[in-house]
């Protein structure tokens, strides 16, 4: 049923996000139609036009944290504890652990590092010495910042791309082929996409998948806040993503991270392993429009899901469930409804279409991966999760959001989205366990 | 293997040499050092350092409107004129479809700029007073600024420009994400999932933020310099290149990764270029030009020039390395060295070979004659012990 070359299978995943620690009760949360979004409580939002945001409760990582691998930590920044915590969740499940060829597994993650701290630059910024009468000339008191212990912000080691990718490898002992990838919203569904790429050209038997994001910084924030991206028009914080709503006015940035444990469908049942979902079909494309606008008319969205049908070797009506990228912006939505139809046609009025941002908001490059993760789930659940907040009919928005309530409907194949800034795009066609 | 090789049917690259393969060629052949002590005082806390850094490009001048040239750094520009240069230089089909068209590139880690920042937080007071910097320090920091700091911002650029809309990724950071870009772009084209897939590998910018992350890593200052540039490799698939305008072949690719702290690395990179070759249906014996990684650090080189003992015994290839003379280009050091060994394939004359290679190479090459090139394989460390081998011919 898979595309070109071995079957990929999914035997484990695990998550973090605002609604759970972990992907059952994510899960659980998520089919009540609550909301992870809060007040934010990592710094004080108050002069911001946007003051809200997915939190993940820092207990719920500190709880599930491997005490072993401590030697890691001083790596770690939140979207890397994150990432381990998903990842050790995962790999439990899929018994990771066992597998004695440890040279056949690799990881592929979607990072991005973590954005400087403001309390970071106002530490560094003393020791930058003007020469001159322009302040932006001159140069860097080194020594200074080695003495006062600055000199490690300076490095900003952490904030690189390839630290969550580095970082799991080593705890999770994984000596295979390693992959970080930044493609900022796509990157979760890009590196579950290259590990089915690996694992098909027989590069790696098993693969580490998944993404993380922390942007709930002052920087981070502050960046999409310049960008004009995030909700500022909102009743309650539970109610400000809305994604295909007509009110919809701007995404709720979040926090999280997902992890998948891809497999080759031999190894897998050679090993017993249990078989919780299948990936069927990868494809990405690049709108090739605007930095910060979708094509108007969809044009890389359907490339994308087009190819990851045509991969899966399906045709578009065999496809039950659309797990949208739906960030509740007014252009996405409505661009992504456009697309849906294009790939789908007259079928796409059948389909069940629904945005798990409602509910988490936008994990940027951990949401390809926690997304897709939920839509396994509900397969094997067969539970179609809401669009929560949906009350207004945007007459561009014309398709079944799965409108606020969960939907109790056996599927087994679903799409899953995710379109990045820049116009970078990603499609997983995902199987549920009946199908592998 | 099963690898079919690969027709490469343009390049384009910029160095501290300037713009496109002639003059980084000149420079290579006439073993002249684009290396020299850097003077930019935000540097002068640092041990002393030999750059060879890229002279600012206009973005306006490679094709980027005004609008996104604004949130575009230095690292945005090199991609965009390496781009830039091989479409005026070797124009694709345009009867290829956009959608069939790949794009890959691996890109080395984008700092914030210290102007982008400072003014704001200066105008914060030194206070971490978050609604007083918002409102007092939000004003100096330039619009679309996070989307600067995106890897995947330059690399959409480009494809912007050049409307590019099928299979791509960005990956990061090091040389081990270009080698990743290469691989991906060729399987890309020999899969039949695009007629055309560029890969691209640009160096980060020479920086306070790079060095200490450079000195951190334990990359510097044991090694040699730091170089800044980027290139740009097209591959096309077989039955759609015109055999005139090939310059070069693919024939194989394979990457390693060291596990042992002890020896691991040597192993690593001969399993890579062992791996590489068999991709390729080759034997050591058929490699006539060996590009090697070079960085200038005892330890890499020593485990190098191990692993080439080991994979060549008698065997003696031509030699050619690049940082002697560009500086360690970290994400672009991998295109370097590709485009360096096609046009060593295409001139049949390497340049002199690195000194002080302790007889793994054939002598005296530059100024010896023309000689007959058909294959050559190209070394490549990354920074998490990723090690990788390239095989590209002159024939398929």
């Amino acid at each position: 049923m898979a595309g070109s070359g071995r079957r990929v299978v999914i035997t484990g995943y695990g998550a973090m996000t605002p609604l759970g620690g972990d992907v059952a009760s994510t899960f659980d949360a998520a089919r009540e139609g609550r909301s992870g979004i809060e007040v934010i409580r990592r710094f004080d939002p108050e002069k911001l036009p946007c003051r809200i945001a997915g939190e993940v409760d820092d207990e719920w990582i500190a709880s599930q944290e491997n005490g072993a691998a401590r030697r890691l930590d001083k790596f770690s920044t939140r979207g890397v504890r994150m990432m381990r915590v998903a990842v050790s969740q995962a790999a439990r499940t899929a018994r990771l652990g066992e597998i004695s060829e440890r040279k056949r597994i690799g990881v592929a993650l979607g990072s991005h590092g973590d954005h400087p701290q403001i309390e970071e630059l106002l530490r560094i910024f003393p020791y930058w010495k003007p020469e001159g009468s322009d302040p932006l000339q001159g140069g860097w008191d080194i020594e200074g910042l080695k003495s006062r212990g600055a000199y490690d912000l300076m490095t900003f080691f952490r904030r690189k791309s390839d630290v969550a990718t580095s970082v799991v490898a080593l705890d999770f002992d994984c000596r295979g082929p390693m992959v970080s990838i930044c493609s900022a919203c796509a990157a979760g569904a890009q590196a579950i996409g290259e590990s089915v790429r690996l694992i098909r050209d027989a590069k790696a038997d098993v693969m580490v998948a998944g993404g993380c994001e922390a942007p709930i910084t002052y920087v981070g924030f502050l960046g999409f806040v310049l960008l004009t991206a995030l909700v500022e028009r909102y009743e309650t914080p539970q109610s400000a993503s809305r994604p295909f709503d007509r009110r919809r006015n701007g995404f709720v940035m979040s926090e999280g991270a997902g992890a998948m444990i891809l497999e080759s469908y031999d190894h897998a049942r050679a090993r017993g392993a249990g078989i919780l979902g299948e990936v069927l079909g990868y494809g990405d494309s690049s709108d090739a429009f605007r930095i910060t606008d979708m094509h108007p008319m969809g044009l890389g969205a359907v490339f994308a899901m087009k190819k990851a049908i045509e991969d899966a070797r399906l045709a578009p009506d065999q496809v039950e469930y659309i797990n949208a990228h739906g960030t509740s912006t007014p252009k996405n939505d409505s661009t992504e409804t456009r697309a849906i139809k294009e790939v789908f046609g007259a079928h796409a009025e059948k389909i069940p279409v629904s945005s798990n941002k409602s509910m988490i908001g936008h994990t940027i490059g951990a949401a390809g991966a926690v997304e897709a993760i939920l839509a396994v789930e509900g397969m094997r659940r067969s539970e179609i999760l809401p669009t929560i907040n949906y009350q207004n009919r945007d007459p561009k928005c014309d398709l079944d959001y799965v409108p606020n309530e969960t939907r109790v409907q056996a599927h087994r194949v679903a799409l899953s989205n995710s379109f990045g800034f820049g116009g970078q795009n990603a499609c997983l066609c995902l199987g549920g366990p009946e199908i592998a | 293997m099963n690898f079919p090789p690969i027709p490469i049917t343009g390049v384009g690259l910029v160095t501290a040499a300037g713009r496109g393969v002639e003059p980084a060629w000149e420079a290579l052949c006439a073993g002249r050092s684009l290396l020299s002590r850097d003077s930019d005082p935000e540097l002068s806390g640092f041990p002393p350092i030999e750059t060879a850094r890229c002279p600012r490009i206009d973005p306006e001048s490679v094709g980027a409107d005004r609008r996104a040239a604004r949130i575009m750094g230095h690292h945005t520009h090199l991609l965009l004129a390496a781009v830039h240069d091989l479409a005026a230089e070797a124009p694709a089909d345009p009867a290829v479809a956009e959608e069939e068209v790949a794009f890959f590139a691996g890109m080395d880690s984008v700092d914030p700029e210290k102007d982008d920042l400072l003014d704001a937080v200066r105008e914060s007071e030194g206070r971490v007073d978050l609604g007083h910097f918002f409102s007092e320090g939000m004003d100096a920091i330039p619009p679309l600024w996070p989307l600067g700091l995106l890897n995947a911002i330059g690399f959409s650029q480009a494809a912007i420009q050049h409307r590019w809309r099928g299979e791509n990724a960005v990956f990061s950071a090091g040389p081990e994400a270009t080698a990743r870009a290469v691989c991906e772009a060729a399987d890309s084209v020999g899969a039949g999932k695009a007629k055309l897939a560029l890969c691209a590998g640009v160096s980060g910018v020479i920086s306070a933020r790079m060095l200490a992350r450079a000195t951190r890593r334990g990359v510097w200052p044991q090694s040699g310099g730091l170089g800044e540039g980027a290139g740009v490799i097209r591959f096309e698939k077989p039955g759609d290149a015109g055999l005139s305008k090939i310059p070069g072949w693919l024939k194989g690719h394979c990457s390693v990764r060291a596990l042992e702290k002890r020896g691991g690395l040597a192993r690593a990179v001969q399993e890579s270029a062992r791996g590489a070759l068999a991709c390729a249906g080759l034997k050591p014996d058929d490699v006539d030009l060996l590009v090697i990684h070079g960085e200038g650090e005892s330890g890499a080189d020593g485990a190098e020039a191990e692993a080439v003992s080991a994979v060549f015994g008698d065997h003696k290839p031509w030699g050619l390395a690049t940082k002697g003379v560009f500086g360690h280009l970290w994400g672009g050091s991998p295109a370097l060295d590709l485009i360096m060994a096609i046009k060593a394939l295409a001139e049949g004359a390497p340049p002199t070979p690195p000194a002080a290679a302790g007889g793994l190479f054939r002598d005296a090459a530059g100024g010896s004659g023309r000689d007959e090139l058909k294959n050559a394989l190209v070394l490549l460390q990354g920074f998490d012990g990723v090690c990788s081998g390239l095989v590209v011919g002159k024939n398929a």
